[in-house]
């Protein structure tokens, strides 16, 4: 295979994605060095004063509503530049090549991230919120920090368009669930940061087996590879009026250059490069670790547009999806088909093997029901939005390879989705036993759940619908999800009292005084704010649909 | 006790070289009677290699040949050694007669010719250095075809410091053993003796950081020189055919720099306490014998280097070593002895099975110790040993001295000992570079110098190492010393750099490339914490120190990010080496690939709970009323300037490789490529040329 067609996404290259994920990292960085040595300072008016409190919230507010900023501008960027249909790109770092395997991270914001980005940001808005309006105290700075750790490790997997970005926002979560575990007792977040960690190691070998599998298949113990080029140029739907243009956005670092003229080598990424008319060789010169490609001779007319696609083994997301949509010359689906039958490694196939070991990372990433001793509004957070959120993401991520899955597979999916589905729901009932007023915690857990289970349970073209976000129907129910969560964990924050009385917090009743002095000042303008930033969200989930139409 | 330790151990010493010595004359000086009619020479009869010196827009060098005979000598062909299929000298090289362009030519009795040896480099070379051989092919059938070396060397701007700076890397650290001895003539201050002592391994760390400066990332086999930067080559044992043939590879260079920078940081912050000339001496041996192994492309350098860092080892752990000191350095010698003896086998009969070669001055010898020139030889034809395939006897014995220093298990029982009985600066050097000598070891000869025995054990070999790191691990959990901890850490690294190496992939090989420096930066920082505490504390046991993070933030940063680094956490330089090996094996051995998750995720418990006791934890209140911390007010002190200045660098380089790993992978990336070709030329991954 030389060369194909495909319909592949609008692509903006972007250099501001990081923005939404820096200032709570920012944030929990102040928290964990400034924040946490002014509480244990010598003096207990250092640590405890109004002045501190109020800094220690204000950045935290600050950071959060950063993010919310950045994600929201980026949304406008995506409606504007990409029609709503496309995604916008930033490769972060990386950047290491070895023979086929890229190491890079990468940023990736579509619908399907965009959603679940907004889903987080608005449930972190919701936390801060209740935080605020709890008693603030010398351990306050344990709250902010988490949830701006919490808050920027599901950024990061949202985003991250590869598995190398996603282990690191795994990381992120497997960390913050590990403290939140261990808010009483380090014993039991050390058991479940472990956890989180084998679920990262599951994940690498999901990762391995789907990239392999791309490239080859396995007859018995021996691994046979595919003999296809690296890369290949794919002839876009629907290119401009003016002149012919290449683009390519995976391989970072790649150099591109037609008929061997150094003067037209461009490196990658970079969209819509303008190709002159006429019959070209393309030489795709990926690394040092690896072998040059050439295309061609490929045929450009004026109005073309032109993408060059790896081909084989990935750990990008986006990389791994466009392989699907390549179309051979005589206009076949080239990959898609192969992948269901092809041999994994254990006599499964690769692509089923792959997603069992996701779902089971997935799964154990995500049956962490919230402990007794943290703070419900974080633990509600971290149960509901961000840590339970991440690993059924990669499976929504992934969903195109299940099209042409084998019914095995796809059961499996189903079952996977039910069971996280029970668990969920199991830590909801066990937060409504632990205090009646938790139970505002309930209406997120059935949404995850059910997309993994609409997967294969529901007739297939609507799983399809519900799963990839592509009719209005699912982003207006994400966004109905997501508007009732901030109401509950607001409501949450009204009736519990007691969100940050950490065991042992021997300030907390001086620092409720101390909060209540701040109180006209501070709590109000948090929730304006909130519900500003609420009625931005409900807006861009409406856009959202508007667009799908 | 620890001098009769040494003594016994270089008794053993002593007969292997002996061995080894009788082995090397008997078969070496065969060659050395080519005296025929031909006779190649440089102006002025000065010694070999021919020297290339910048003129005629590159680098030329002239040499003769003459015929010394009483008939016309016919001169059929003169070339450089190598071609497409067996590169061996950088590009743009050419050879011709000195009066025109042919190459070939008749020379009556007692006439000479000129031969000229030109180099255009590019503008902006890729080779720095250029290394080869012009040979002579005559129709002089007693001395067959004859060689003169060449070499030339385009200016590093450190003139000659920058031609020799591997060189200077193995003998700098010297400095210190002849001062060493004036101090003990003379009964001078120590405390100077530390501050040379530091200075030369400043400047250990200047040249290793100048050496990763100069090299180029990604040259390759293909460039010429075999790959090899920054090479030093000259004859050392004519007799015995034996070269000071020194350089780097992707795979040597981080490990050079880690090597230095834990010496300098065993010196800062581990050695607080007055330690006397010997201990100064040997440190310095050790380095040196590391960094020598490390650079090594000659089997006799490379040994020698081998026996000098377990020598200083031992005499280390031996001499000032703690109560149990001299009972590690026994169990050093013990297992140290068998390591050796096998590696001195397996080198033995790899140079006997060699074929005849030539030295860097173009002396034809029959066998070779050269790594490059042994990697040209195809060991599988060769007779079997004790009746079973050389291939495999000459690999099983090379593997037992590397399960040896990796440590493997059940080789690993010294290790453990090691850490928790040296004084603390040999613990950091020991834990952090010598360990990576094995699997060094096995790439740079058993799948450098032996494809063919490395295709025959790549299985067996990933399995050992996906049971070692889940042993390691097994056993990690159970440790309350933190030395100990680091060294069954070291055990559970080990094993996925085995893994890594078997799969005989480009990613695997990288990978375990990429765990050896990634996890001796990680020991580098931990044992130099435990070395802080030990010194405010006298103990390092877990489950006493506790509350690090309340009570000195700065250990606790530098405790977290060990441990980070350690155990692989995705964000830290330690996660890349993890993921390129669990991904590169899974291809060939995916149950041993679930295998290392297991162990891997075993591990992060044991860190885990290492995490908690030290930094979570509750100081215990004994501490409050402890005369150690009497002078700081009851309370653990943090970490001071010195301390600071040797582990933040360590600190922030785990941040940056671990967000940006392109400076730790990239050298590394070429010459997997370039191993795994030969290794697999059938492998997974089609971007690789094969060629």
């Amino acid at each position: 295979m030389s060369h194909g067609a495909g319909t592949l996404e609008r692509v903006v290259l972007s250099r501001t994605l990081w923005l939404i994920v820096l200032a709570p990292l920012l944030g929990c960085a102040w928290h964990l060095v400034v924040a946490r040595r002014r509480a244990t300072s010598a003096s207990p008016a250092a640590a405890s004063g109004p002045r501190a409190l109020l800094w220690s919230q204000r950045v935290a507010v600050g950071c959060v509503a950063c993010s919310v900023e950045a994600m929201l501008g980026h949304l406008l960027v995506l409606a504007r530049d990409a029609g709503g249909r496309g995604a916008l790109v930033q490769w972060i770092g990386g950047g290491v090549r070895m023979g086929e395997l890229d190491l890079a991270f990468a940023f990736r914001f579509d619908r399907v991230s965009a959603v679940a980005v907004a889903l987080v940001e608005v449930a972190a808005l919701g936390t801060v919120a209740a935080v605020s309006r709890g008693p603030q105290g010398e351990g306050s700075w344990r709250a902010w920090a988490w949830i701006e750790l919490s808050l920027a490790g599901a950024l990061v997997a949202f985003l991250g368009d590869g598995f190398v970005t996603t282990a690191l926002g795994w990381t992120l979560v497997a960390a913050a669930q590990g403290w939140l575990a261990g808010w009483g007792d380090a014993a039991r977040g050390a058991v479940v940061a472990t956890r989180g960690s084998l679920s990262i190691g599951v994940m690498a070998l999901g990762a391995a087996a789907l990239f392999w599998g791309l490239g080859g298949g396995w007859e018995g113990d021996d691994y046979v590879r595919d003999r296809s080029p690296r890369f290949a140029a794919t002839q876009l739907s629907g290119g401009g009026a003016q002149g012919a243009s290449l683009t390519m956005t995976d391989e970072a670092g790649a150099v591109v250059s037609a008929d061997d003229v150094r003067a037209t080598a461009v490196t990658a990424p970079f969209v819509r490069a303008s190709l002159a008319p006429g019959r070209h060789m393309l030489r795709v010169h990926a690394g040092e670790g690896t072998s040059d490609t050439v295309l061609g001779p490929i045929a450009v007319s004026t109005g073309d547009a032109f993408s060059i696609e790896p081909v084989g083994p990935t750990l990008t997301y986006s990389a791994a999806i466009a392989q699907l949509s390549l179309r051979d010359p005589s206009g076949g689906p080239a990959l898609s088909e192969v992948l269901a039958d092809r041999a994994g490694p254990v006599g499964s196939s690769a692509v089923g093997a792959a997603f069992l070991a996701i779902l089971m990372a997935s799964l154990a990433l995500s049956a962490h029901l919230p402990p007794p001793g943290a703070p419900v509004s974080l633990a509600t957070m971290a149960w509901a939005a961000s840590v339970t959120a991440v690993g059924p993401f990669l499976v929504v991520r992934l969903a195109p390879f299940l099209k042409d899955a084998p019914t095995p597979l796809r059961a499996s999916v189903a079952v996977w989705g039910g069971v996280a589905g029970v668990v969920w729901l199991a830590g909801a009932v066990r937060l409504v036993a632990a205090a009646r007023r938790k139970s505002v915690a309930l209406p997120p857990a059935p949404s995850f759940g059910l997309q993994e289970w609409s997967l294969e349970a529901l007739p297939h073209r609507l799983g399809e619908l519900l799963v990839t976000f592509e009719r209005w129907v699912v982003d207006a129910a994400a966004g109905a999800a997501a508007a009732l969560f901030a109401v509950s964990v607001w409501v949450a924050a009204r009736v519990d009292g007691a969100v940050l009385a950490a065991p042992g917090d021997a300030m907390a009743t001086r620092a409720l005084r101390a909060r209540r002095a701040l109180d006209p000042a501070v709590g109000g303008s948090i929730a304006r704010l909130v519900w500003i930033v609420l009625g931005l969200f409900a807006t861009s989930v409406l856009a959202s649909a508007l667009w799908s139409r | 006790m620890s001098v009769p330790m040494s003594r016994r151990y270089s008794y053993v010493f002593a007969v292997l070289a002996a061995l080894a010595a009788w082995l090397f004359a008997s078969t070496a000086g065969a060659g050395a009677g080519a005296a025929g009619r031909i006779v190649v020479s440089l102006p002025g009869g000065a010694l070999g290699p021919l020297v290339l010196t910048p003129g005629q827009g590159g680098w030329v060098g002239e040499f003769t040949v003459t015929n010394v005979g009483a008939d016309p000598l016919t001169v059929s062909r003169v070339a450089l050694r190598g071609d497409d299929d067996d590169v061996r000298s950088p590009a743009r090289l050419s050879v011709r007669f000195v009066d025109g362009a042919a190459t070939s030519a008749v020379l009556p009795p007692g006439a000479s010719k000129g031969v000229l040896v030109s180099w255009m480099p590019d503008r902006d070379p890729r080779m720095r250095q250029a290394f080869g051989h012009v040979v002579v092919t005559s129709t002089d059938e007693q001395a067959g075809e004859v060689a003169m070396g060449f070499r030339a060397q385009i200016p590093t701007g450190l003139g000659w410091v920058g031609e020799h700076v591997v060189s200077l890397l193995v003998l700098w650290p010297l400095v210190v053993l002849p001062v060493a001895g004036v101090w003990w003539w003379t009964g001078r201050r120590e405390r100077l003796l530390r501050r040379i002592a530091v200075a030369v391994a400043v400047v250990e760390v200047l040249l290793g950081l100048w050496a990763y400066r100069s090299f180029v990332p990604g040259v390759g086999h293909a460039d010429g020189n075999d790959g090899f930067q920054l090479v030093d080559r000259s004859v050392w044992v004519r007799s015995l055919g034996c070269e000071w043939y020194l350089g780097v590879d992707g795979f040597s260079l981080s490990l050079v720099l880690l090597t230095a920078v834990a010496a300098l940081v065993a010196l800062l912050v581990a050695d607080g306490e007055r330690r006397s000339e010997g201990y100064y001496a040997a440190l310095a041996l050790l380095t040196s014998g590391i960094m020598g192994s490390l650079v090594a492309l000659d089997l006799f350098v490379l040994f020698g280097a081998w026996q000098a860092a377990l020598l200083g080892l031992i005499l280390l752990a031996g001499g000032w070593g703690g109560r149990r000191g001299p009972h590690a350095a026994a169990k050093l010698v013990a297992y140290g002895a068998v390591g050796s003896g096998a590696m001195l086998l397996a080198f033995v009969a790899l140079s006997r099975a060699s074929g005849r070669a030539f030295l860097v001055d173009g002396f034809s010898v029959a066998h070779t110790t050269s790594i490059p020139e042994l990697s040209r030889t195809s060991f599988a034809s060769k007779a079997p040993l004790v009746g079973l395939p050389f291939v495999e006897v000459a690999w099983s014995l090379l593997f037992v001295a590397v399960a040896f220093a990796t440590p493997v298990v059940p080789l690993h029982a010294w290790l453990p000992d090691l850490l928790e009985e040296a004084p603390p600066g040999a613990g950091i050097v020991a834990g952090a570079a010598f360990v990576a000598l094995g699997p060094y070891l096995l790439v740079r000869v058993g799948l450098g110098a032996m494809p063919e025995g490395a295709r025959w054990a790549g299985a067996s070999l990933a399995a050992i190492g996906a049971l070692c790191a889940l042993w390691g691990a097994l056993c990690a959990m159970a440790q309350r010393d933190l030395r100990r901890f680091a060294a069954y850490a070291t055990v559970t690294a080990g094993g996925a750099c085995l893994y890594g190496i078997g799969a005989l992939t480009a990613q695997g090989i990288a990978g375990g490339a990429a765990i050896l420096f990634t996890h001796g930066l990680a020991t580098t920082l931990l044992l130099g914490v435990t070395a802080s505490l030990s010194q405010r504390m006298r103990s390092v046991d877990a489950q006493r120190i506790g509350g690090l993070m309340g009570e000195a933030p700065g250990l606790a940063v530098f405790t977290g990010v060990a441990l980070g680094v350690s155990m692989g956490a995705p964000g830290l330089a330690g996660s890349w080496g993890l993921l390129l090996a669990v991904v590169g094996g899974f291809v060939r051995h995916p149950v041993l690939a679930a295998l290392l998750v297991v162990a891997l995720g075993a591990s992060t418990a044991a860190h885990l709970r290492i995490a908690r006791h030290v930094l979570a934890g509750q100081v215990d209140p004994s501490w409050r009323k402890s005369a150690l911390l009497a002078p700081f007010g009851g309370r653990i002190p943090d970490a001071m300037a010195v301390e600071l200045v040797a582990l933040v660098p360590l600190v922030l380089l785990s941040l940056l490789f671990g967000l940006w790993p392109a400076p730790l992978l990239s050298p590394v990336a070429v010459a997997a490529r370039d191993t795994s070709a030969v290794l697999d030329p059938d492998g997974p991954d089609p971007t690789i040329d094969r060629r």
